[in-house]
């Protein structure tokens, strides 16, 4: 069975996070009030972030010692941290992965029509869905999604859920409505005083 | 009025090769150490600095004078190239150095302010969609940081186009060989019937350095907007 365990006690400006939950469904949801550490759990999970002694095993593979480019993961931030350089086509292909399906995530995220824009031309959400699609498109060992639905209408916010509970794609994600875990089928991992489980 | 006479076009095509050669190849130099002094925390940092910025503050002289020991036939570097039958003092190539050397801070500088100015959060998007750090710097912190790049480009060409103290030192006057446009200058001025020769170069001195600058100005502000900008 695929597994995803985490370890870690994160120590950051005097607060200390005690981090220990494993899960093993496709979806897990890390829920708990803001500032709880649940953007430091999914930094740590990516290896943006270390910790002493951390401990990631995905697939009973540890990946603590491996570095962020060599995990095969792949991330949408909270905010989108698009390349300002580079085109929305060539952000949205920059993992090297899985191009073939390009045309099809666009469109499932309307931004078919920007994907030769700079994102200095997008507005908030249109990023924000680049950024979705970045990280969707990489076609990862595992994608980490930090509060994706923020700053999406409705009808795009159920095109993603969709997007994602129709795929086999492994997925942690940070966010604050349990609607969208029982959407997802998700296995909920509260963050909250200082202890995630 | 404007017409230079040969000597005066030798001297103006030297100031030109010579700022091209400190340009070429400090700027890779300045950019690495930028990058080390930006990125990096090393014993010694401070002292490397102090280093790298003391051309800045110390007097041209004084600089050439400290080249010339090094480089020359019993200096560090000079005593090795020696015995090679290599000799630099008083060449163009230590004109070049010369100005290279002088224009080395600004370089580094301009480079630093830009590579301090790259965004960390980028670059953890990139390494978690897989480049490592070959791949982050030439698809990210090299594209991103070109504004620097020109900048550190433009000033260490400046620098070296009008260097005259450490030149005068470690490279000499000789005409064809190190007698740059502000040494000839120099020269002319020293001439009792020199004035108007001098006044033409000074015209011409200051017609490229300002050209060089604007054409730096609409580099920079064209990859700037191609950085940044928005689509057309």
């Amino acid at each position: 069975m695929s597994m995803l365990q985490v370890k870690a006690q994160i120590e950051r400006n005097g607060y200390t996070l005690a981090l220990d939950f494993a899960s093993d469904a496709q979806i897990t949801m890390l829920q708990g009030p803001s500032g709880a550490g649940k953007t430091l759990t999914l930094h740590l999970i990516a290896g943006l972030l270390s910790a002493p002694n951390a401990q990631v095993i995905l697939d009973g593979c540890d990946l603590s010692a491996v570095p962020a480019q060599d995990r095969g993961f792949s991330m949408a931030f909270q905010e989108p941290r698009l390349f300002p350089h580079l085109s929305v086509r060539r952000n949205i292909l920059y993992a090297r992965r899985n191009k073939g399906a390009l045309p099809a995530l666009a469109q499932a995220l309307d931004i078919t029509e920007l994907l030769d824009r700079r994102p200095a031309d997008l507005s908030g959400g249109q990023a924000q869905r680049v950024s979705l699609a970045r990280a969707l498109l990489a076609d990862s060992a595992l994608t980490l999604l930090d509060e994706p639905f923020t700053g999406l209408d409705i009808a795009r916010r159920d095109a993603v859920i969709s997007l994602l509970a129709n795929s086999n794609r492994r997925v942690v994600l940070v966010s604050h409505d349990p609607d969208d875990a029982i959407r997802l089928n998700a296995k909920i991992v509260h963050v909250s005083n200082g202890v995630a489980r | 009025m404007m017409t230079l006479s040969p000597a005066e076009w030798q001297a103006f095509g030297l100031s030109l090769q010579v700022a091209a050669f400190a340009t070429l190849f400090g700027l890779p130099l300045a950019y690495f150490a930028a990058w080390t002094l930006s990125r990096r925390q090393f014993w010694g940092k401070g002292l490397v600095k102090a280093i790298i910025q003391l051309p800045l503050v110390l007097p041209p002289v004084v600089v050439g004078y400290l080249l010339l020991q090094i480089f020359g036939r019993n200096g560090a570097v000079g005593g090795p190239l020696a015995t090679l039958g290599i000799s630099i003092p008083f060449t163009t190539l230590a004109a070049g150095i010369a100005a290279g050397v002088m224009a080395f801070p600004l370089m580094v500088r301009a480079c630093r302010l830009s590579i301090e100015a790259l965004d960390p959060k980028l670059e953890d998007a990139a390494r978690i969609h897989g480049a490592g750090p070959v791949r982050r710097f030439l698809t990210l912190s090299l594209p991103l940081s070109m504004p620097g790049l020109l900048a550190g480009a433009t000033l260490g060409f400046a620098r070296g186009f009008g260097e005259f103290g450490a030149t005068i030192v470690f490279a000499a006057n000789i005409p064809g060989e190190t007698r740059t446009l502000p040494i000839a200058i120099y020269s002319a001025l020293q001439s009792p019937s020199g004035d108007a020769a001098a006044a033409r170069m000074v015209t011409v001195s200051v017609i490229a350095a300002l050209s060089a600058f604007l054409l730096s100005e609409w580099l920079e502000r064209r990859t700037r907007s191609r950085l940044s900008g928005r689509s057309k």
